[in-house]
């Protein structure tokens, strides 16, 4: 089967939301279908939709089927960013995009991880002090928000291709927007494998981003993880989108979140946030 | 007054592991001074990334031995950070072990 995307896929609540209901009939194709990702016709395309399809493809591939993604063919610097960012080599064994090093890098290459190492998170940030020097509380909150994502897919995803992570700077917009999703269980099932009455809607969505719900993957979780990288978001005056199951969390600046159901489910778990950078002195040339 | 045994968090920090492997060790450190009978401050500056999981080790240790409540009342069991996100999620996760141990 094919899925044709067209339009924008920005680091965008409604664009995430539309590709994730874009997405959805894949999720239920059988073992050893073919399925295709049409992108030619996208007008542009962020980490946050980049990280979706990588995800959305590997976890397809773990099923036996024969996924792939057609690259955009329109303004050069999308298909640049598709390069850099690995789209097409996310999953091809052994491919690497280019440019990773070149220190006018902006991007941080669709990557795998298993676990939530301090490195992972340490590399991303790494990336951003490239570009800019942040200050000591801007750096805690970019790399805390990673930890909390990366270490809640290691706790509770049981997913078949672990994380997928990548990221973009911004220097125009003086943003990082980072996109993690995993193709595991997905938070209701999850849950509501402690909490039955948990499994539908948006109940589950809305306990963890309030926080203390937890299905206790680990002995020593106290479902605080979604909870703390909300308030740092939020903290920050960031923006964030996290879909799973049937349900979907959003948060735009300082306001509160809004937490609606999905119009087609997403079997595992997408976490996307834009985190605004405030610099405490522009670089060395 | 005995001098509080100083855990420096940062220098535990091996770079391939995850946040849950440091705090295990901080929390060796940490539960080998209190079973001392010593006080103990956990340094946690310059630990860009401590997310809940990693203060959620070290607090569980403790209260497998100890009542956490009376030692951070009573100041044997302090912890010094170097940003207000990494105070925020040090303090909400000794809220979540404080509400459990009082619930229990």
């Amino acid at each position: 089967m094919r899925v044709s995307l067209d339009g924008k896929l920005d680091d965008d609540a409604r664009d995430l939301e539309r590709l994730l209901n874009a997405l959805a009939p894949i999720h239920a194709e059988p073992r050893g279908a073919t399925v295709q990702v049409d992108c030619r016709r996208v007008a542009s395309l962020g980490p946050w939709a980049a990280s979706v399809l990588s995800a959305v493809c590997l976890t397809a591939r773990t099923r036996g089927q024969q996924a792939d993604v057609l690259l955009p063919e329109g303004p050069r610097d999308l298909r640049d960013f598709c390069r850099v960012v690995g789209l097409q080599s996310a999953y091809e064994p052994g491919g690497r995009p280019t440019n990773v090093d070149d220190p006018a890098c902006d991007t941080f290459p669709i990557e795998r991880f298993d676990r939530a190492t301090w490195d992972l998170s340490r590399r991303v940030v790494a990336l951003v002090e490239r570009h800019t020097v942040l200050a000591p509380d801007a750096e805690t909150a970019l790399q805390t928000s990673i930890q909390e994502v990366i270490q809640n897919v290691e706790d509770h995803s049981d997913s078949p291709i672990g994380g997928v992570i990548c990221a973009r700077l911004d220097p125009r917009l003086g943003e990082v927007s980072i996109g993690v999703v995993d193709g595991g269980v997905g938070i209701p099932a999850r849950i509501g494998q402690v909490f039955p009455e948990l499994r539908a809607g948006t109940a589950a969505i809305e306990r963890v981003v309030a926080g203390g719900t937890s299905s206790r993957s680990r002995p020593n979780n106290m479902g605080l993880g979604i909870s703390n990288l909300f308030s740092v978001v939020q903290a920050t005056a960031g923006r964030i989108v996290l879909a799973s199951g049937d349900a979907l969390a959003q948060s735009d600046g300082a306001g509160p979140t809004h937490v609606r159901t999905l119009a087609r489910a997403f079997p595992g778990t997408c976490i996307c946030f834009s985190l605004p950078l405030t610099c405490s002195a522009a670089p060395t040339p | 007054m005995n001098t509080a045994v100083l855990v420096i968090s940062r220098d535990l920090v091996q770079t391939d592991d995850g946040v849950v492997a440091t705090g295990e060790r901080v929390a060796a450190k940490v539960l080998s001074a209190l079973d001392a009978g010593s006080s103990v401050a956990v340094d946690v500056t310059g630990l860009r990334g401590a997310s809940s999981s990693f203060f959620n080790v070290i607090l569980a240790s403790v209260v497998q031995k100890h009542d956490l409540g009376r030692l951070l009342d009573a100041q044997r069991l302090t912890f010094k950070t170097d940003s207000r996100v990494q105070l925020q999620i040090l303090q909400r996760s000794i809220e979540a072990f404080r509400a459990r141990a009082q619930s229990a």
